[in-house]
């Protein structure tokens, strides 16, 4: 498995653990609860850090176990791993613009921000799930 | 895995008859990563023409003698 299709099967499992973590932060208050006392911001704004943060973590503890390659020379991104980017990116890209209708048409009905705020972060959340889970299944059955 | 391209190589004999050059010797010389390399073997991916002519010219053979797409 090349370096980047480790970084990349950590970046999926850390978004799938920031989603379980942030559902289970919101989810809970809806029952009891009004929407529009739901403090959610902070949360997304930590979720959305804490991502990043285990990514690079996860990057640099990946870097130091696996420095391989001839002479020591780290093993970078070469042209198929560009391709596998491009192609997920293509096709993420086309569901996250998808996805951005429903909080369009949230925002027009004047629908509250809580819902469209979680609405966009969801799509954002899943957006990426879906560019990683592609990643991974290219890398492992080829293009 | 099924393969992902339909264009069949003969990187391993090659490698072979190179005096045993291994999949990392030859990522060094085509400059990619050994990964890739694999996965070129393996049929799961079709090198780019310039890293198809790096891996001709690393066995010092014409690129037909590497790759073959079936009629």
């Amino acid at each position: 498995m090349s370096y980047l299709e480790k970084i990349n099967i950590s970046a999926l499992i850390g978004m799938a653990l920031i989603i379980a973590w942030y559902a289970s932060a919101i989810v809970p208050q809806l029952d009891n609860v009004p929407v529009e006392e739901i403090s959610y911001g902070k949360k997304m704004i930590i979720a959305i850090i804490a991502h990043v943060v285990f990514v690079i973590g996860a990057s640099i503890l990946i870097a130091i176990k696996d420095r391989n390659g001839l002479n020591g020379k780290f093993e970078s991104g070469d042209e198929r791993d560009r391709r596998l980017e491009v192609r997920a990116d293509a096709i993420g890209g086309n569901i996250l613009s998808a996805l951005i209708v429903p909080s369009l048409i949230m925002l027009m009905m004047d629908v509250q921000a809580f819902w469209i705020a979680n609405a966009l972060f969801l799509s954002l959340a899943l957006t990426a799930m879906l560019s990683f889970v592609i990643k991974a299944i290219d890398y492992r059955r080829g293009i | 895995m099924g393969k992902a391209t339909k264009i069949t190589n003969d990187i391993r004999r090659l490698r072979f008859e190179a005096d045993e050059m291994t999949q990392a010797e030859l990522a060094r010389q085509v400059d990619v990563t050994r990964q890739t390399i694999i996965a070129i073997e393996q049929g799961r991916y079709s090198p780019s023409l310039e890293v198809a002519f790096k891996i001709a010219r690393a066995f010092k053979v014409p690129l037909e003698a590497v790759f073959e797409f079936p009629a």
